[in-house]
C-alpha cells in the first residue's frame, strides 16, 4: 500500500452524508443575527397570487399594438390549480428522473417537482386557441413548467407543446431568458414568444420593425405572447416597476436566428472506432470545416456531426473537458455509455477508476476521448479520472458523479 | 424538459442581489466540507467549524472571484483557514491516537470505535502530527479533498510551486515515517 492510499483509509469509516449536521448547522446558521439563512424555498405564497392576479387585471388592459391586434390574456388562470392531465404530465417527469440509467445521470432530487402545487401561471388567447403555462415548484426551490397549446393536447389529454425546468432559484444576475418557438397547430402555425424575468421586472416591450410596440405582463415572472405574422420583431426590453429599462435583448423571427454550422471542406479521417458491448460500432472521424473550424462525425446506429471551433482550443495543457454520454437508452433496452471529450496537450495518459477499486486506462487519440463505460459498471455511483503526463506523473484526479 | 443548473459562480454572484440563493452553495458543498472537518477534528467541533465556513463564506460572497466556477477551493479555504486555531487540539489527539491505538474521535464517532490492531492507522496518525502544520494542510487537500494543485493552490492563496513542493516534503515525510514505525510502503509512481 502506497503512502497516499494509508492516508486517504484514516478515518475513512466516516459516512459520506449526515442529514442530522446538516440540519443542525442549518439551524444555527438560522439563529445566527444578520446572515441571511440558507432556507429551503417555497415557490408560492399568497400574497403573490394576490399580485398575480392584479397583473392580470392589467395585463388584459395593457395588450395592445398600434393595428388593435390583441393577443388576449385569459382571466383567471394564474395560481389555478392544473387539471388532472397536467398534474400527470409533472409526475411522469419525476418517475422518468428516477428510473434514468446510471446514478450519474439521474437529476438531483431537487429537479423533482411537488405535482400537488402544480397550477396555472398565464395563459393566451392565440390566433389557433388557449395557450396556457402550467408550473410546479421544484424541491430545490426552483420551478418547471410545460407549455399546453389546446389544439395540440395528446388524446390522453397531456400537454404537447414543450417546457422547461429551473431546479434551482434562477440566478439574480440574469434579468431575463426569453424563447422563441414556431408550431404547426393543423392547418396553421403559431409563432410565440417566452420567457422568464427576474422578481423586479414587471413588464416586458414588444418591438417590430414597423414601429409598433407591444407591452406585455408579467405574471409570476413569466410572459407569453402570439408574435404577429406581418411584421419583423427586433427587440424585447425587460422593464421594472417605474418603466425603467432593466434589460434589453435584440431578437429576430425564428428562421433566420439559428446560426449556420459550418460545412466540411474536406476529407474524413477516422480516428476512434468502438466494438461497443452493445453490438453496435462507434466511430468518431474528424474533417476539416471552413474556415479552419473543424466538423466531429459520430456513427453509432446513425450519424451526427458537429462543426465549429476546435474543441481542443478551448482545454489548457493539463485541463480535460470530458462528459459522459448515454445513446438510445429508449429504444431496445441496451443503452451505451460513454465518456467523450478532449484532453489537454500535457495529458498523456488517463485512467479510469471504479468503486469497486478496478480501473481501466482510457485511449486518448489525437486529444480526443471515446471510451465505453462497461455495462458492469453502470451502476456505480462514482468515477475516478486521474490524469498522467508524459513522465507519469498525477496532474490531477477528477471524481465524476 | 431542458433543465438548467447554475454553476457554483452563477449562485454565488445571484446572492449578491438575493442571499437565498446561497441555499444552493450549502445544499450542494455542506457535505464535502463537513467530512473534511470531521475527519481532522471530530464531529462537534466540525459542526461549529462547517457553521463559520459557510457563515464566513456568505458575508465575503461579494469578494468571490466569479471566474471560478467551482467554489470547493474558496470554501476549503476558508474552512482551513479556521482549522488553524485548532492545529495544538488535533496534534495532541493524533499523538495520543499514535500513542494507544484508539482515536480519541471514537468517543463521539461510532464508526471510528475499534482498537487499531494492524497499526498502519497509529502510524499514520502519528506520522500526521510529525508534519508541519502547512504541509499536513496541503496533503490532507490532495489526499482526502482531492482536490488538484491549481484548486489548492487557490485555496490556501500560494503559487502552484509551493503546492508541489509542500506535497513533495509532505509524503517525502510520510513515507519516512511509516517506513520507521514498521509499515511498508510501496514505491510510488504519481507526482
Amino acid at each position: 500500500m502506497d503512502e497516499i492510499t494509508a492516508l486517504k483509509l484514516f478515518r475513512n469509516e466516516l459516512p459520506e452524508r449526515d442529514a442530522t449536521a446538516k440540519e443542525a448547522v442549518r439551524r444555527m446558521l438560522e439563529a445566527t443575527p444578520g446572515v441571511a439563512p440558507p432556507r429551503r424555498r417555497r415557490a408560492w405564497r399568497s400574497g403573490r397570487a394576490l399580485v398575480a392576479l392584479a397583473a392580470v387585471f392589467v395585463g388584459v388592459v395593457v395588450v395592445s399594438s398600434a393595428f388593435g391586434w390583441t393577443s388576449r390574456l385569459i382571466d383567471a388562470i394564474a395560481g389555478e390549480p392544473a387539471p388532472p392531465p397536467v398534474k400527470r404530465a409533472f409526475a411522469v417527469q419525476n418517475q422518468a428522473r428516477a428510473r434514468q440509467v446510471m446514478p450519474i445521470f439521474r437529476s438531483s432530487p431537487a429537479s423533482d417537482t411537488i405535482v400537488e402545487r402544480t397550477h396555472g401561471v398565464i395563459g393566451i388567447n392565440s390566433s389557433v386557441g388557449p395557450v396556457i403555462i402550467w408550473a410546479a415548484p421544484t424541491k430545490g426551490g426552483g420551478i418547471c413548467w410545460v407549455m399546453d397549446i389546446e389544439r395540440k393536447r395528446r388524446p390522453d389529454g397531456l400537454p404537447n407543446g414543450g417546457g422547461g425546468c429551473s431546479p434551482y432559484p434562477q440566478p439574480s444576475s440574469v434579468a431575463m431568458v426569453a424563447s422563441q418557438g414556431k408550431t404547426r397547430v393543423g392547418e396553421g402555425y403559431l409563432e410565440l414568444i417566452e420567457g422568464r424575468v427576474r422578481a423586479d421586472v414587471t413588464s416586458v416591450e414588444l418591438r417590430y420593425a414597423d414601429g409598433a410596440s407591444e407591452t406585455l405582463p408579467v405574471i409570476e415572472r413569466f410572459f407569453l405572447h402570439e408574435l404577429r405574422t406581418d411584421a419583423e420583431p427586433t427587440l424585447l426590453i425587460a422593464r421594472g416597476r417605474d418603466g425603467e429599462e432593466i434589460k434589453r435583448q435584440p431578437i429576430r423571427r425564428i428562421e433566420w436566428a439559428r446560426p449556420r454550422m459550418p460545412d466540411a471542406v474536406g476529407p474524413e479521417r477516422s480516428v476512434i472506432r468502438l466494438e461497443t458491448s452493445t453490438g453496435f460500432p462507434l466511430t468518431f472521424a474528424l474533417a476539416p470545416a471552413a474556415n479552419g473550424q473543424l466538423c466531429q462525425i459520430t456513427r453509432y446506429r446513425g450519424t451526427g456531426r458537429s462543426c465549429g471551433p476546435d474543441p481542443r482550443d478551448r482545454v489548457g495543457p493539463d485541463e480535460i473537458s470530458i462528459h459522459p454520454g448515454l445513446w438510445n437508452e429508449a429504444e431496445d433496452g441496451k443503452p451505451l455509455v460513454t465518456l467523450n471529450g478532449v484532453v489537454g496537450a500535457n495529458v498523456a495518459r488517463l485512467e479510469l477508476h471504479y468503486t469497486d477499486g478496478s480501473s481501466q486506462p482510457i485511449p486518448i487519440s489525437e486529444r480526443f476521448v471515446v471510451f465505453e463505460i462497461p455495462p458492469a459498471h453502470h451502476e456505480d455511483k462514482r468515477f475516478v479520472l486521474i490524469e498522467r503526463d508524459a513522465s507519469g506523473d498525477v496532474i490531477a484526479r477528477r471524481v465524476l458523479k | 424538459m431542458v433543465s438548467v443548473e447554475p454553476t457554483d459562480a452563477e449562485a454565488v454572484v445571484a446572492s449578491r442581489d438575493d442571499p437565498r440563493a446561497f441555499a444552493l452553495i450549502f445544499d450542494r458543498h455542506f457535505d464535502t466540507i463537513f467530512r473534511y472537518l470531521r475527519r481532522r477534528v471530530g464531529r462537534g467541533c466540525a459542526e461549529e467549524l462547517a457553521a463559520e465556513t459557510f457563515s464566513q463564506a456568505l458575508a465575503s460572497r461579494h469578494r468571490f472571484d466569479a471566474s471560478h466556477t467551482d467554489a470547493r477551493p474558496w470554501l476549503y479555504g476558508i474552512a482551513v483557514n479556521l482549522l488553524r486555531h485548532h492545529y495544538r487540539g488535533e496534534e495532541r489527539e493524533l499523538r495520543a491516537y499514535a500513542r494507544c491505538g484508539v482515536d480519541p474521535l471514537a468517543a463521539e464517532e461510532p464508526s471510528l470505535e475499534r482498537i487499531d490492531t494492524v497499526a498502519t492507522g497509529r502510524a499514520v496518525a502519528a506520522a500526521l502530527a510529525e508534519l508541519a502544520p502547512v504541509e499536513r494542510e496541503a496533503l490532507l487537500l490532495y489526499a482526502w479533498a482531492e482536490l488538484p494543485y491549481g484548486e489548492i493552490a487557490a485555496a490556501l492563496d500560494i503559487p502552484v510551486g509551493t503546492v508541489r513542493s509542500r506535497i513533495h516534503r509532505a509524503r517525502t515525510r510520510l513515507i519516512e515515517l511509516l517506513a520507521a514505525s514498521g509499515q511498508y510502503v510501496e514505491e510510488t509512481v504519481d507526482g
